[in-house]
């Protein structure tokens, strides 16, 4: 197979050498300047240079000075973040190349804070209608760095931020004026700046030779006639967030993520439809490996091929259930991560614009810290830092969070209790620092930061070989009285809405809520007599609440490493990865699902 | 040798042809191969099924304030299915009354840019096999419909019949200097930093290349290639009071050469800054009623809100439409001296390029001139393949974007009088007629960005066209001033009747139209009018301060 030579560089921003003679005098002199001087780096002559960050600073300055209106407050807190992101798109279908496509997008977003830390305009939703001209929290910069045009971009910008926050906070005050129970908890709280230079990423790949590639692989399924639409779609996207805000912080962030996503939609002989998706991630190029994916793809399609064939469904199911693989990571993703993401719930001005708003179980563990929310073998925790685990690579870190916080690794569960939640800089009752895990969350009435899952990490006391783990699955469910046992080694991924979704909720009101846990989409019967493994359909989890976690019995020994974007219903996107071991939860329900039948193609596949 | 060379030439020829041809032969052997089936099926056959592929390459490239803003370059082919099930008489596509008809939702079906038929053929069976249980299942809603509500005003049947066409256009290349105008983009984007309190501004330059494949069960087969080169200014300010002040200057030509010089789009740069500024400066009107003059560009888009949309086809029969002049055939509607027509097939007015021509539309239909008004009387409508009442076919006016159904649409639309005068003499004839009426000026509206109008039976059918620059001219005679604050309203009937004169200054506005089939392009070439009477009401104002501090580069204030 022809290799691909990508060019994807890295410069460096500066070399320091030292000369060894020098050596031990130099680094006194350097830690002493450290310490003394915390927000020094080595390429801030570079930074000064850097034609962006000055048109931000400069701007900035101006605004956290003199950006007032009579008789009004002054913003108390200003923050800067650009992503000057490069993107390479690539879709195919069957073979067939349905686009090629190369984005560059360099966007600021404003954090514009009135009020003071106690009390300011965040954590608060209302509705505030913008201006047409002078756009609020967000714009598109010129892709040149033109200092006069980029000034002038922030200016505006900055403008508007203020504006809207002076009304929001005015409205937040009205709304609290006659309320009995007062917020408390500070809305925004105080941080060490941090400063971190990452290198600048460029993107240079030669797309044609890409082009051949991801049309290669859309190939493969043609091979399988139940398949009615398939995509592939490659995306590479690199560039860097810079940052920069009124308490000293300044820093660049090197931003990568590769992901290779196949789609398809197959139908089985009685008409269900089946959709199923594929994804391999990585954090830049080099993570690819197109042979690797080509023999996945196909042992995937074969899996969607077996499931569209098998006939076998049960009618409900009462006992154990083993989760393998992607099923276990999404299991403790959906509850124990996202039960601990977003956990500073804002309030809304009226009940209207919180119906509005899609509910996706977040923050649904936040009362529980200091109690038990997983078995005392089980420990987990988040550390953005990491970059790969057991040689895989891992997408859901950062140096920095979208709010110019060092991440930190937070220890979410010790022996079983909730001892940690993922924090930005809105913090909680119990917990009031932030471990660095803001991510920028666009929402109907306005942004938020809120803390969030990174690289999500599951260690268990209590192990055992998977053989023994399917000997302990079939003991209990003999135990249960059942004849057979499940187990599931794939869950549906978080499902966003689509436009049309989003609008009928919106304006319509219509929409239903998600469950906390998605519908197992490999799911198999084991037969405690033979060992032997078949696929069943149409079975789903019945009433599911957080505590099924505190049911695990005992876990695998082999790590699971899951890389997977998250898509919200508002139209964010963040990749995280999860590391989990296989789980046995000693009892869960399931339930037969109806699905929708549509009858087979009338004319005969080409 | 010369035996070889020929050969050679013929097989180089014929490569050419098959090359080009294999998305249209790929689309006919699918649509063919389904077709034999699909019309067979029972209970509910297909008696008409129909492929269109939008080839479109587009590059973006905009700058602002002396720097690239943004760059894209992006090539994508999308598909439309039409069936139709059931005869021509009553088909699927028959207005279902008390049920939300309109499909809000594009849906975008992508098919491969490179040549690969078994890809292309399974999107194409995937997409049709969906489209015909579509619209079998609607084929049973509009039976059931015929039998509980009451007949229809207009009976005629849901399609007409339509001659093949064979055409197979050339397909042009998107080709110019892209540094040059980068270059171009930069220099002239950067005058506007001279001018601080224009917030806003942004110099485009797009080349569109739109390639359309049509197949149909009719035999008809087409490729049709339009090409567009546009650059468009635009500056964005606020007056003190928060009214939200925008101009444009919008070029559309087919050949890249033909766009203006530096030094002429310097000269619009200069002038759309000198009017923003008198709109910034200017005093707002009060809702006002009188005479007013349409300039030619205004004029156009005028006569496309008030009186284009009311002349498709479709809206005669919906009995959820006003049906403005359904019933008006032959009967005079404007002065004696007015004539329209629609006429898709100019490519060009005095050498300017028309953004609306097309020679086929999205049924695969020939593009006709069509005569709608002939002397101030009603002669006809824009009609796709959807008959009305004395209209059983086409004119060739069926378009949509793609991801929409086919409605009849505006292409070219063109207002011709027969009472012409210079525009001095029009100016003359506001003031005295300002005079008749007692009033103390007149308006006249210079540039209008676009409009909208309302046909529907559920609300008030009336229009509102919304200006740029519009200038009070006092009888007394003071010097002409630029106003703001107003926009324009009213109902068809009335506001037609009230032309008095015209100018003979036509000018083409070219722009895009949206409505139920999405956007497409259209050209409106008009000259300057007078009318007796025109209504302006307040228009609609931010009420946000504008910019607290000054703009970076300004001195203090």
């Amino acid at each position: 197979m022809k290799k691909i030579n990508p060019k994807f560089e890295i410069q460096n921003v500066k070399q320091i050498k030292i000369n060894s003679l020098w050596a031990g005098v130099g680094i006194l002199v350097l830690l002493g300047f450290l310490y003394f001087s915390p927000s020094f780096t080595f390429a801030s002559e570079e930074l000064n240079n850097n034609i962006l960050f000055r048109a931000l600073t400069d701007e900035l300055n101006r605004n956290i000075t003199r950006l007032q209106l009579e008789n009004q407050a002054k913003p108390y807190y200003i923050a800067y973040r650009v992503l000057d992101l490069k993107e390479i798109e690539i879709k195919a279908s069957f073979g067939g190349l349905l686009s090629s496509d190369e984005f560059h997008s360099r966007n600021l977003y404003v954090d514009l804070r009135v009020g003071i830390y106690q009390m300011d305009n965040n954590n608060f939703i209302c509705q505030t209608p913008g201006s047409r001209i002078i756009e609020a929290d967000k714009i598109q910069l010129p892709l040149e760095d033109e200092y006069f045009s980029l000034r002038q971009a922030i200016w505006l910008v900055s403008d508007g931020t203020y504006k809207k926050a002076l009304e929001k906070l005015a409205r937040k005050r009205a709304y609290f004026q006659n309320k009995q129970s007062s917020d408390t908890i500070p809305d925004f709280i105080q941080v060490k700046p941090c400063s971190i230079i990452e290198p600048i990423t460029k993107l240079d790949i030669d797309r044609n030779k890409l082009n051949t590639k991801v049309v290669e692989i859309s190939k493969i399924l043609k091979n399988y006639p139940q398949i009615l639409e398939s995509s592939v779609i490659f995306k590479l996207v690199a560039g860097n967030q810079y940052f920069i805000d009124s308490e000293g912080a300044k820093n660049i962030r090197q931003d990568g993520l590769l992901s290779f996503e196949v789609r398809a939609k197959a139908q089985t002989q009685d008409g269900e439809i089946i959709e199923d998706l594929a994804g391999f991630y990585g954090r830049k190029y080099e993570d690819i490996n197109f042979a690797r994916i080509e023999k996945s793809i196909n042992t995937w399609a074969e899996t969607l091929n077996m499931k569209v064939n098998i006939k076998n469904t049960e009618e409900s199911y009462s006992g154990p259930v083993l989760f393998l693989d992607q099923a276990a990571c999404e299991l403790f993703f959906q509850i124990l991560g996202k039960g601990v993401s977003d956990v500073r719930a804002p309030v809304y001005e009226s009940e209207m614009l919180e119906r509005n708003v899609p509910k996706q179980n977040l923050g649904m563990l936040s009362n529980r810290l200091g109690r038990r929310v997983v078995p005392n073998f089980i420990s987990a925790f988040d550390n953005p830092s990491l970059k790969e685990w057991n040689n895989i690579s891992l997408i859901g870190g950062f140096s920095i969070d979208d709010q110019g916080v060092r991440a930190e690794n937070a220890e979410l569960v010790n022996n079983g209790k909730l001892t940690s939640l993922l924090m930005s800089r809105a913090p909680v009752s119990k917990i009031k620092e932030t471990n660095g895990h803001a991510r920028y969350c666009e929402e109907i009435f306005g942004p938020r930061y809120i803390g969030f899952v990174n690289n999500l990490i599951i260690r268990s006391e209590l192990k055992i070989s998977h053989e023994t783990l399917f000997a302990k699955l079939k003991e209990l469910t003999q135990d249960y009285g059942n004849d057979f046992a499940i187990v599931i080694t794939k869950l549906e991924p978080t499902k966003p809405m689509n436009e049309m979704e989003r609008y009928r909720r919106f304006y319509q009101m219509q929409g239903k809520a998600s469950p906390i846990l998605s519908s197992p989409m490999n799911l198999y019967k084991l037969n405690l007599n033979t060992g032997s493994l078949e696929l069943v359909k149409r079975l789903d989890f019945s009433q599911v609440t957080p505590r099924v976690l505190k049911d695990i019995v005992i876990t695998g020994d082999t790590e699971y490493v899951y890389n997977f974007i998250y898509r919200d219903d508002n139209g964010n996107e963040y990749p995280v990865s999860v590391v989990a071991p296989a789980v046995l939860i000693e009892e869960m329900d399931l339930i037969q699902k109806k699905g929708e039948t549509t009858k087979l193609p009338i004319v005969s596949r080409p | 040798m010369k035996k070889s060379f020929l050969l050679s030439f013929l097989i180089l020829i014929n490569l050419a042809v098959a090359r080009e041809d294999f998305v249209l032969k790929t689309m006919a052997e699918e649509l063919n191969r389904s077709y034999k089936v699909l019309s067979r099926q029972k209970p509910y056959p297909a008696y008409f099924l129909q492929y269109e592929i939008m080839d479109e390459k587009q590059l973006n490239i905009s700058a602002t304030l002396g720097a690239i803003e943004n760059e894209n370059e992006e090539h994508h082919r999308y598909l439309d299915v039409d069936v139709r099930i059931g005869s021509y008489k009553l088909d699927n596509t028959h207005e279902i009354r008390g049920a939300e008809d309109f499909d809000w939702w594009p849906s975008m079906i992508e098919v491969p840019v490179d040549e690969n038929p078994q890809a292309l053929k399974l999107i194409l069976w995937s997409e049709t096999d969906k489209s015909v249980k579509s619209a079998q299942e609607r084929f049973i809603k509009v039976l059931n419909e015929r039998q509980v509500k009451v007949l229809e005003s207009d009976t005629s049947p849901d399609f007409s019949k339509t001659p093949a066409n064979k055409f197979t256009g050339e397909i042009g290349t998107v080709n110019f200097d892209k540094e040059l105008w980068k270059g171009r983009l930069r220099k002239l984007s950067d005058v506007f930093k001279g001018y601080l309190w224009i917030y806003s501004s942004e110099i485009l330059f797009r080349a569109n290349s739109l390639t359309k494949y049509l197949v149909n069960t009719d035999g008809t087969k087409i490729i049709h290639n339009t090409m567009r080169y546009t650059v468009r200014i635009s500056a964005e300010t606020m007056a003190d009071d928060g009214m939200e002040l925008y101009l444009s200057y919008p070029v559309v030509v087919t050949d890249v050469g033909s766009l203006p010089d530096e030094d002429e789009l310097k000269n619009q740069i200069d002038l759309l800054i000198s009017n923003l500024s008198a709109l910034k400066n200017a005093p707002m009107v009060e809702p006002y009623s009188g005479p007013a003059i349409l300039m030619n560009r205004a004029c156009g888009v005028f006569f496309h809100e008030i009186f284009g949309h009311r002349i498709e086809g479709h809206r005669q029969k919906s009995e959820f439409e006003g049906q403005t002049f359904t019933k008006k055939l032959n009967e005079r509607i404007m002065p004696e001296f007015i004539s329209i027509y629609d006429d898709p097939t100019m490519g060009k007015f005095n050498g300017m390029d028309l953004n609306g021509h097309y020679l086929f539309d999205d049924e695969g239909v020939k593009a006709q001139k069509t005569t709608i008004v002939e002397n101030g009387i009603l002669k006809g409508f824009l009609m796709s393949r959807s008959p009305i009442a004395n209209f059983p076919n086409s004119n060739g006016h069926g378009r949509r974007q793609y991801g929409r159904k086919v409605v009849a649409r505006q292409g070219v639309l063109y207002v011709k009088s027969t009472n012409e005068v210079p525009f001095a003499q029009l100016r003359n004839a506001l003031i005295e007629e300002c005079k008749k009426q007692k009033k103390p000026y007149g308006l006249i509206f210079y540039d209008i960005s676009g409009g909208f109008t309302s046909t529907g039976r559920y609300g008030p059918q009336t229009f509102k066209v919304i200006p740029l620059l519009v200038k009070r001219v006092y009888v007394d005679g003071r010097p002409d001033e630029v106003v703001r604050g107003v926009d324009i309203v009213g109902t068809p009937l009335l506001s037609l009747s009230k032309i008095v004169l015209t100018g003979n200054d036509y000018e083409i506005f070219n722009g895009t139209c949206g409505a139920e089939s999405g956007w497409v392009p259209v050209s409106a070439i008009a000259p300057s009018i007078l009318v007796s009477e025109i209504e302006v009401e307040k228009k609609a104002k931010g009420q946000d301060r504008p910019p607290i501090l000054p703009a970076p580069g300004e001195p203090s204030r």
